[in-house]
């Protein structure tokens, strides 16, 4: 559960920043100007979809489920890092990141999940 | 009906409006969002943000002083803005080591010529021409980086969150 919940913190700071604040994230948005509004409009919705996975997850709302969402959500931006940015402190960061949303999408029981 | 079934899973009405709830949370920090400047009053030039006030080399890498073309007011105060915790002054005064890690993926240097101080910002790794501009040397320079965490050693992986705000000797926001 402590995973879950960390994990379900992680996302839910960086989609609150991106909705927040999402020119300040349009760096990210590969093969796209930083300075579209199509690069505006990816970010909240990145932001959007993390702050609807930490809620799953901090809630235990079909955690396996939104794990796996996470999943790919983390394979997303660590490829993008890997091919704009090749390896660095940041990707490996986030590497550890995907393995615990693995780890969590893989895990057969999830207490304290809210099933009503 | 207690549930609706997701795969193997179960999410009821509780989570249901739990998520509800979010999504509506969501929506309206995206519409804030949406609206909100960026780094506020500058303009985007090579994906680096620069000041709106002043000019850009137009040829021959020349610049020109931005002092006599302040057509506007001052802006507000630096300080009261959500930047001011972000920024790295580059003049007047040394760089700081904190300045020097925030300009991760770019050069920067801050000669003063007479009344005037000459500002050049090099992007690392691109083959895009310098930043160039002067200001008036009773101006303060001050570089943002919004985020130190997209800055492994000396690279820069996103540079919306950087930008160049210059305030005049009450510290107000003039570029």
């Amino acid at each position: 559960m402590a995973a879950r919940v960390l994990l379900g913190l992680v996302f839910a700071w960086f989609g609150y920043h991106e909705l927040w604040q999402p020119r300040l994230w349009t760096g990210y948005v590969p093969a796209v100007s930083s300075t579209s509004g199509l690069a505006v409009w990816a970010v909240l919705a990145h932001g959007f979809l993390l702050l609807i996975v930490a809620a799953a997850l901090l809630f235990g709302i079909a955690p396996r489920l939104v794990s796996w969402v996470g999943v790919i959500v983390m394979v997303e931006v660590v490829l993008s890092l890997v091919i704009l940015h090749g390896l660095s402190d940041i990707t490996v960061r986030d590497v550890g990141v995907l393995g615990l949303a693995l780890a969590l999408a893989t895990q057969r029981r999830h207490p304290l999940a809210l099933t009503r | 009906m207690s549930g609706m079934r997701v795969g193997k899973e179960t999410v009821g009405r509780t989570g249901l409006a739990v998520l509800a709830t979010v999504a509506v949370i969501g929506v309206l920090l995206g519409l804030r969002g949406l609206h909100a400047p960026g780094l506020s009053g500058l303009q985007s030039a090579n994906g680096v943000r620069t000041p709106a006030g002043a000019h850009r080399p137009t040829g021959g890498g020349r610049t020109r002083p931005t002092a006599g073309n302040r057509g506007g007011k001052a802006g507000p105060l630096l300080s009261s803005t959500p930047y001011a915790q972000y920024a790295f002054r580059l003049y007047p005064g040394t760089i700081t080591a904190a300045t020097r890690q925030a300009l991760a993926g770019f050069n920067v240097s801050v000669r003063q010529t007479g009344s005037q101080v000459r500002l050049e910002v090099v992007i690392r790794g691109t083959s895009r021409p310098p930043i160039r501009h002067m200001y008036p040397n009773t101006d303060s320079i001050y570089f943002i980086e919004a985020s130190m965490g997209d800055d492994p050693g000396l690279s820069e992986y996103n540079f919306g969150d950087d930008g160049l705000v210059v305030t005049n000797s009450q510290g107000r926001i003039v570029g």
